[in-house]
């Protein structure tokens, strides 16, 4: 196939259009063909860059969401994809700067906050992961992940000594999915830390029994049953 | 550098309020460090510190000021009473209440009205840390000074609603809603609302005040709303695969 003129926006719609649903092997070949004809398109470049994250040859995409950024250094998606790429590769000091320099350019939405959330609140900076992990979820336009800010969220209000407020969240959340596994362990953890060593150790008990792979209420159990040997 | 030891101090302070009055944060906070320099025993520069730290978002630094205020000056009401706002606002319950109690003590009585600002906020360092029966003695209380009281007959259906007490919060609630002129309140009043006709099976209702409370931008009504969509948006997702 030869990209010319006249063919290459045809192509790359088309491309495109099949990115996610063929396998990398018929999408690659044309998309490095139309980037051999025009090297400076960014539409090209993030879309190698995506095809090349998914095949996890990071070291691939991460060259050509550079190149996507000498075009445009402010163009968010590239920005994006440069910060999960660095997830990925375990830079993480260049993983948090490209989050924070997306939320400087006013550019961040819910996964970028979501993200420095959990960093800020690994990190203990708790009051700001909440705060981040709040605006994640405003920022939520199309309500797929709420979920995870809201139970970051909980979290944080454990972590702080808040177990009223984090009990409330993780019943919010138990209201939508009843079954959900980091929430019933999120509350039963905050009941831990509150003193209600029953109540954990039921909701523990329980998550043993419906998710035997789950190794954290496992763990909280081993915890309660050391405390009470101690006693 | 100037000398601020030579200052007059009413011409210093003027300064730093114009420049506040400019917005202009920086110039006010140089101001008021080299004032500190000289003047380290001083209390209204710190509380000025303190609400310029406020101003520009820094809750923890607006709390500094006020905690070197307390040791230079144990009873200083101004640094006690901003103090179990900031801590609370923090989410220091611990340090709010014993602010509170303290303010309390020093003031002698527990029904001024900054008294009872105070005691609002304990009831919610009381709430936010799950001691809900403490929480609703405190509440009983001052809805004996005020029975129309809007922010506690909120925060005592709250704890009728983790009580399971779902009729008697909808009670309580529904009659003082016409009256709640705070939206920040309303939103909060109507997510209540929400929970305990969810609970009670009327999920229309529940709905309607879901969305009521988060047009109001409350945070739980709000994350409750998301988390919901989210659900039925993926439950979309999947019966849009399985046909596929």
């Amino acid at each position: 196939m030869k990209i010319t003129n006249e063919n290459y926006l045809v192509t790359l719609n088309k491309v495109l259009d099949d990115i996610d649903t063929k396998p990398h092997n018929k999408v690659l070949p044309i998309l490095e063909l139309l980037n051999k004809f025009d090297g400076k398109d960014i539409v090209v470049l993030k879309a190698l860059t995506h095809i090349h994250f998914r095949r996890k040859d990071y070291a691939k995409a991460l060259h050509y969401v550079l190149n996507a950024l000498d075009i445009d250094p402010e163009d968010t998606q590239a920005l994006k994809y440069k910060a999960w790429l660095y997830d990925q590769t375990g830079d993480n000091k260049l993983y948090i700067k490209t989050l924070e320099h997306l939320i400087a350019l006013g550019k961040a939405d819910f996964e970028v906050y979501d993200q420095y959330a959990e960093y800020q609140e690994n990190k203990g900076l708790i009051l700001n992961a909440l705060g981040s992990y709040t605006v994640a979820l405003g920022s939520d336009e199309n309500f797929h992940q709420a979920t995870h800010a809201a139970i970051g969220g909980a979290n944080c209000y454990s972590k702080l000594g808040a177990y009223g407020i984090a009990n409330e969240i993780y019943d919010t959340v138990l209201l939508v999915h009843p079954d959900d596994k980091i929430a019933l362990y999120g509350k039963a953890y905050n009941y831990y830390l509150n003193n209600k060593i029953n109540s954990a150790e039921k909701i523990c008990k329980k998550l043993v029994s419906n998710h035997p792979d789950f190794q954290h209420p496992k763990d909280l159990l081993d915890l309660i049953n050391k405390q009470k040997e101690k006693k | 550098m100037e000398d601020f030891m030579f200052y007059d101090p009413e011409d210093f302070f003027d300064r730093v309020t114009e420049a506040l009055r400019r917005g202009d944060f920086n110039v006010a906070e140089k101001l008021l460090e080299e004032y500190l320099k000289s003047h380290s025993e001083d209390t209204q520069s710190r509380l000025l510190k303190s609400l310029i730290q406020e101003a520009k978002g820094d809750l923890l630094g607006a709390i500094t000021p006020l905690e070197e205020i307390l040791i230079i000056d144990n009873s200083n009401d101004l640094a006690l009473y901003s103090l179990t706002n900031y801590y609370y606002m923090s989410l220091d319950c611990n340090k709010a209440i014993e602010c509170c109690d303290k303010f309390i003590a020093l003031k002698g009585t527990q029904d001024s009205e900054e008294a009872i600002n105070l005691r609002k906020i304990k009831v919610q360092s009381l709430y936010a840390q799950g001691k809900y029966s403490d929480a609703l003695e405190q509440i009983e209380d001052l809805l004996k000074l005020n029975r129309k009281d809007e922010k506690m007959i909120v925060y005592k259906a709250k704890i009728f609603n983790i009580n399971g007490s779902y009729d008697p919060a909808k009670k309580i609630l529904n009659p003082i809603i016409p009256a709640i002129a705070d939206d920040g309140l309303l939103g909060h009043a109507y997510y209540i609302l929400a929970t305990s006709y969810y609970h009670l099976g009327q999920t229309d209702m529940s709905d309607e005040f879901l969305y009521k409370s988060a047009e109001l931008n409350d945070e739980f009504g709000m994350r409750w709303l998301k988390l919901k969509l989210a659900a039925e948006w993926n439950q979309q997702m999947n019966q849009n695969k399985n046909q596929n």
